[in-house]
């Protein structure tokens, strides 16, 4: 397939600039930055690569690159690009290069094994988004882990030790329920079929009974879930981004929450589409929870850094609860929502960054009045706050916009074995729009406290506004978030075919009947003794037809006779 | 004749103009000298005038002079120009389309009009701000988004614009941010907004799930007004009202916001924060009448639902009163402005509110004339003044700044409803509207109540008006301030007299047809007229919105109109006409010291609103952080379970710590709980359930160590004896999961269990009791 090597590249690419720059020695700091700098840059150009490969009209997955891997447990090393994973690949090897630029120089101790696990983790995740075998998929998953680890617990601040073992415990216990969840698909593919294989695409085809399915989306979706986070299994993302470092926090909101509703997509829905349908109505209830919470509890922060991350748990709420809307509008809105909460979301950091390189504080009441100091700044942020609070014209508007437009229009396709006392998917998207107020509340709120007002603290009359590397990454930044505001369609067509393609295929999965374990499409036929209600009811239902037939035949054949009878007594 | 410029349709150079502009006042504008900045400013605002005028006195008065001549039937007079398609996404897509019709081509000639005025009187006003560059910035990215509003040929392409207009709005509010009042001022604005916005995404959503069966591509008006649309607004809704009125009230909402009604009209009196001239354009002119645009744009759903009418119209009658109330006690020159504004889009909505779109927009653009003056007035004034706007320390400015005064004076009068003046026609049309309207399903009387209630609030603008005229300009000067004041540069003053021209003469444009009853040739209702390929004129049931009325009544309304203007000024002259009395004093002091309160503070509204909203929002912020957060979640299950795992590993490690006595008791307590579990048997018994007509039982024949293999037998039919099949063999139903149905299953079921070690046999015997009758329909 053409292109097919560019994915297994790009998940190659960091991984040997890591090990270039482990070949460098120590105190170079200057040298590492630049080698790291220099690959990342490269992966992203290369990543562009995938956009002249990409076919538009084909709805399923492009650039297949299969070897096989590990023959006894029948995985193979499986990547591609479809709709889905396009753009969140190119989201990852942009802000990385971007990241590395505006920040790796504030980093002193060890430069090098920061590098490193930089590097380590944009291969973990590039791995990540271009999997198509769960084992390979749950290999990178956990490969994000380990770096986003040592970045928290190295470089991070006064309470990195507690935040880092909190992030790696929460997303431990996730995802161990969920290698179980694969485990045993893993095991009934094999039962059914016989071939055992870890191939996505071939245990997508396995069918299982309607509990078996529950249990495992369950599993999944807890896993995806801590990852997005949604309400409750949020904690650990402020302390993670409070004590991470600005590059690692703009990784970990820019890119790796994204995984959760990636995971969604990917492997949760697809394999388990009626455990989605059962567990739907709840998710989109904690997501609807999640936006007002995040925003009612960003708005009580006195921690800038918080206050993001808080931000992102009310954001990321709409990406949950547009998936789960089941229309095109909820998805492709959600993965908009996904790119552009990237771009804005990392820009806050960067921005935070900014001023913590100045002023080591993070407290909001020690800012104000900076549009005086930084008038360039400020102006910038001003933009990275827009797209953020979603106005129009900016990326936050489209993703939020069609996130609630799908959400509101999903009268049709929201889980009908939804309980009555659900609400509909009108007065959920109706709540969750109230984001929309809440998001302008704490972001104005963070951005007067920081910049405008006088300037009462001595020591933020003497900041000196963005230097030429800060000035380029933010012009950047504004500069995408404005175009993918105004043209946000040619990025809306590169997942038409594939959110087309997975609503149908999801809808017909749901069509099929209940039964054992099979190969979706071939229920098998009961055994005598285990006719399902619904086939005894139509069995006998026929039966009972067939007798009523001969009835009818006999009475009118008597009927006959007994005309002929009484014709002939007149 | 071309109809674009570099691939771009002429339409969008309209608003493109002005955001051209800014980007480069943003971008370059630091470095460059002042004069550069306003003439780029100047020049991007003019020359979207100067498109405006060419499109709508070419093309569209063409158009428009074709359809009239055939007697309104024909293509509607517009010009529709699509730049490109914005969203698309499945059945939905949203085209970024302009569309000139000869509504959207009255605001764009106001907008850009009074907008390239008050650029041009803000070189002057702001001269010497260090900010300058950026001010003009925003004055331009104002008008660009203003006319995006405006010229939208969608819903979601308005909503570009309107959030635009709310973002430059909080820009220039608290564009002197070193003052935090200002700066939450500006936020206030955006907040109240955005609260506004969130209704009117609501009701975006919901019109498109109305439609969208008819034509799913867009939110286009032109959709939106088509039969099929029609059709769907009339469908009812929810309990028992209409669709247009759930989607009306939720748009209304959104005007609310924008335009600053009750209970969302907070805001604008503090945006009296911004500079004057951002006032005059954007807090009077043009950004808060977006509202009543937006419903004379929407008027064919308005006209489908009488109860979101009566719902706008109630509200802008409560607005008006209750803004013309407040205006009497304040002592801030502009914040007495403000609330007249406040006020006077209070008539518009009722305008809008009683069908009477045409009313609404003619009093929309009167107003901007005389408002925008007023403010600029204003400005000067305390341009003279250095600064101050408090009107206790004024008077006798009329020796001072005659021009500024002669204007003001024209816009006093103009606001009064002075008779001829502009002001008198477009509150008069109004008065009648109200007074005449019947909309299907609306009570009678209802029209009189507003016309009675509006008559109050229109002499209660003539007199706080004229107080504040008196106050200004008359008697002697109260400060040695007022007594340096100077008259403001030409670049002030131009405007101003450009603005009291229109003031004066802007009322022509919608004579009404009584007037032929002194001069037949008169010509009459040409704002109407104008108009009326752009608005419904019919209710959905079908009826004429304007009704025949008699000559002679209009003539009784418009004299009960001028006597109430002229009773305001008489009485604003009683009392003020010589500087502050004392009469008015001992009043305030004595009996109407409690309305005085009130009005001065605003009835509190900004208190209350702190008391049940804003605190109870910071303590529930705080609270849910503080309590649900940090400690019911993360202290409490997340660190709980922590503690709770390391208390368990201690156990363990207090066992395994190599001492074989300490394993020995724990091999003796391991027997004994293996013994006392075994020994447990679970009574064996069975379970039954019903699936739709079928009931399935299943056997559960204990936890004992053979009870997997146990030999079982069923009788169903309630004879006591295992059943058997026709032919009599044994083991007919032996399996542990029976189905059959509902119909064969006796009162009575017993089940026999043999356990394959002892051969013991256990008899468990249970009476089958139906929940639902057979053959309902169950579950999975």
């Amino acid at each position: 397939m053409p292109g097919a090597f560019i994915p297994p590249i790009l998940i190659g690419l960091p991984l040997l600039g890591a090990i270039f720059v482990m070949c460098t020695p120590k105190g170079e700091s200057s040298l590492h930055r630049g080698i790291g700098l220099a690959f990342a840059a490269l992966t992203f150009l290369v990543s562009l690569g995938l956009i002249s490969f990409f076919n538009l009209r084909n709805p399923g997955m492009q650039m297949l690159f299969d070897v096989e891997w590990i023959p006894g447990l029948g995985a193979h090393f499986k990547t591609g690009i479809d709709g889905f994973s396009l753009t969140l690949v190119i989201l990852t090897t942009f802000m990385m290069p971007l990241t590395l630029w505006a920040t790796a120089h504030t980093i002193e101790k060890h430069t090098r094994e920061f590098i490193v696990a930089m590097l380590v983790l944009e291969a973990g995740m590039i791995g990540a988004f271009v999997a198509l075998d769960v084992f390979v998929f749950y290999v990178f998953w956990e490969v994000m882990l380990i770096p986003m680890y040592l970045l928290i617990g190295i470089w991070g601040g006064q309470r990195r030790l507690y935040a880092s073992i909190k992030f790696v415990i929460y997303t431990m216990i996730g995802s161990l329920l969920m290698l179980v969840a694969i485990f045993y698909v893993y095991a009934k593919h094999g039962e059914v079929t016989g071939i055992y294989t870890t191939d996505l695409e071939a245990l997508t085809k396995l069918a299982l009974p309607y509990e078996a399915q529950v249990y495992c989306f369950g599993a999944f979706a807890l896993a995806f879930a801590i990852k997005v986070p949604l309400f409750p299994l949020h904690t650990w993302l402020p302390d993670a981004h409070v004590e991470a470092p600005t590059a690692g926090s703009v990784i970990l909101a820019g890119v790796l929450l994204k995984f959760g509703i990636y995971g969604f997509l990917r492997y949760a829905m697809p394999l388990f589409p009626h455990g989605a349908q059962v567990l739907a109505p709840y998710i989109a209830i904690l997501a609807v929870v999640g936006i007002i919470y995040g925003a009612v509890v960003a708005f009580a922060q006195d921690d800038v850094k918080k206050l993001v991350a808080y931000s992102s748990v009310s954001h990321l709420g709409f990406c949950a609860l547009g998936i789960f809307a089941l229309t095109d509008q909820g998805i492709e809105g959600s993965i908009f929502a996904m790119l552009s909460h990237g771009l804005t979301t990392g820009g806050l950091f960067l921005g935070i960054g900014v001023l913590y390189e100045r002023r080591h504080t993070r407290k909001l009441a020690e800012y104000g009045g900076l549009w005086k100091q930084m008038p360039v700044f400020a102006g910038l942020y001003l933009i990275v706050v827009m797209g953020s609070a979603g106005l129009p014209g900016t990326s936050g508007f489209i993703g939020e916009f069609l996130s609630l437009f799908g959400t509101f229009n999903a009268q049709e396709t929201f889980p009908a074995v939804a309980p009555n006392y659900l609400p509909s998917p009108r007065i959920l998207g109706a709540l969750a729009a109230t984001g929309v107020i809440l998001g302008a509340v704490y972001l104005l709120y963070m951005f007067q406290k920081v910049f405008f007002g006088p300037i009462d603290k001595a020591k933020n009359g003497r900041l000196p506004d963005l230097n030429g590397r800060e000035l380029s990454v933010f012009v950047v930044l504004a500069v995408s978030i404005i175009l993918m505001g105004l043209f946000p369609r040619q990025i809306l067509r590169s997942m038409e075919g594939t959110t087309k393609a997975f609503l149908s295929s999801y809808s017909t999965r749901l069509a099929e009947p209940d039964g054992p374990p099979h190969i979706f499409g071939q229920l098998p036929a009961p055994a005598a003794g285990a006719l399902s209600a619904n086939e005894l009811k139509q069995t006998l239902g026929k039966l009972a037809d067939d007798a009523a037939a001969t009835n009818r035949a006999l009475q009118a054949a008597a009927g006959t006779g007994a005309t002929g009878a009484g014709g002939g007594a007149q | 004749m071309s109809q674009s410029i570099l691939g771009i349709p002429l339409l969008a150079w309209i608003p493109l103009l002005p955001i051209l502009g800014a980007l480069i006042n943003l971008t370059l504008g630091r470095k460059a000298s002042d004069r550069t900045v306003h003439t780029v400013a100047i020049l991007a605002v003019g020359g979207a005038f100067l498109i405006s005028a060419f499109l709508v006195f070419g093309t569209l008065w063409a158009k428009f002079q074709i359809f009239h001549a055939a007697g309104g039937a024909g293509p509607l007079p517009e010009l529709k120009q699509v730049a490109y398609t914005w969203i698309q996404v499945g059945s939905f897509s949203v085209e970024l389309a302009f569309r000139l019709d000869t509504l959207s081509a009255v605001m764009i000639l106001i907008v850009t009009f009074v907008g390239t005025l008050i650029h041009i009187y803000s070189a002057g006003y702001m001269h010497g701000d260090r900010r300058y560059a950026a001010y003009f910035g925003y004055l331009n990215l104002f008008t660009g988004s203003m006319l995006i509003l405006v010229l939208a040929a969608n819903l979601p392409v308005m909503f570009i614009g309107w959030e635009g207009v709310g973002l430059c709005s909080f820009l220039l509010i608290g564009f002197w941010f070193e003052n935090p009042a200002y700066a939450d001022a500006g936020r206030k604005a955006f907040v109240v907004n955005r609260i506004g916005d969130f209704a009117f995404l609501l009701g975006m959503f919901l019109l498109y799930a109305a439609t969208k069966d008819n034509d799913p591509s867009s939110l286009d008006f032109a959709a939106l007004r088509g039969d099929a649309a029609q059709a769907a607004y009339v469908e009812s809704f929810w309990g028992g009202e209409r669709f247009a009125a759930a989607a009306g009230i939720l748009l209304f909402i959104g005007a609310c916001g924008k335009s600053a009604q009750i209970p969302l009209y907070v805001w604008l009196p503090d945006a009296m924060a911004g500079p004057t001239p951002v006032s005059a354009l954007i807090h009077a002119a043009t950004m808060v009448t977006a509202g009543v645009y937006m419903i004379c744009r929407l008027s064919f759903l308005y006209a489908s639902s009488t109860t979101a009418l009566i719902v706008v119209a109630t509200v802008g009658t409560l607005t008006a009163l209750m803004a013309a109330f407040m205006a009497f006690a304040q002592t801030d020159l502009k914040k007495v402005l403000a609330y007249s504004t406040v006020s006077q889009l209070g008539f518009m909505f009722v305008a809008a509110g009683t069908g009477n779109w045409v009313a609404a927009i003619f009093h929309l653009g009167t107003h901007a004339f005389f408002k925008a003056g007023l403010f600029l007035g204003a400005g000067s004034v305390m341009h003279g003044m250095a600064g101050s706007g408090d009107i206790t320390q004024m008077g006798g400015l009329r020796k001072h700044m005659p021009i500024t005064r002669f204007t003001f004076w024209i816009y006093c009068v103009a606001i009064a409803g002075v008779p001829l003046f502009s002001g008198f026609f477009s509150k008069d049309e109004i008065l009648a509207g109200a007074f005449f309207v019947h909309p299907p399903g609306w009570p009678a009387i209802y029209g009189k109540i507003l016309w009675g209630a509006l008559s109050v609030a229109a002499l209660g603008t003539a007199f706080y008006m004229w107080r504040l005229y008196f106050l200004v300009f008359s008697g002697e000067e109260r400060s040695e301030t007022a007594k340096h004041a100077h008259e403001s540069p030409v670049s002030m003053t131009g405007p101003l007299v450009v603005l009291a021209l229109l003031a004066t003469v802007g009322g022509f444009l919608g004579i009404p047809h009584a007037a032929h009853a002194l001069w037949a040739k008169l010509p009459t209702d040409l704002l109407g007229t104008w108009l009326a390929p752009s608005l419904t004129s019919k209710w959905a049931e079908g009826a004429s919105i304007m009704g025949e009325h008699s000559n002679a009544t209009v003539g009784w309304l418009m004299l009960a109109a001028t006597v109430m203007g002229l009773l305001g000024i008489g009485l604003a002259w009683m009392f003020y006409g010589r500087g502050p009395s004392k009469t008015v004093d001992a009043w305030v002091a004595g009996p109407l010291s409690m309305a005085h309160d009130l009005s001065k503070n605003k009835l509190y509204v900004d208190e209350i609103y702190e008391a049940i909203i804003l605190r109870p929002f910071r303590i529930l912020a705080r609270g849910t952080l503080e309590i649900v957060d940090r400690f019911v979640i993360d202290t409490v299950v997340v660190n709980g379970s922590a503690l709770a795992v390391s208390m368990f590993s201690r156990i363990a490690r207090w066992v395994q710590n190599g001492q074989v006595q300490r394993y020995l008791v724990g091999v003796v307590l391991g027997a004994a709980a293996i013994f006392l579990i075994t020994d447990c048997r679970r009574a064996p018994t069975f379970a039954y359930r019903e699936i739709g007509g079928w009931i399935e039982l299943v056997a559960k024949p204990g936890e004992g160590i053979a009870s997997a293999s146990a030999k079982l037998r069923w009788d169903l039919d309630g004879d006591s004896k295992p059943d058997v099949d026709q032919s009599g063999v044994e083991g007919f139903r032996s399996a542990a999961t029976q189905r059959v149905l509902a119909g064969e299953v006796g009162s009575k079921v017993t089940l026999w269990i043999e356990d394959p070690v002892t051969k013991e046999t256990i008899t468990v015997t249970r009476e089958i009791r139906l929940a639902q009758p057979a053959g309902a329909p169950g579950g999975k």
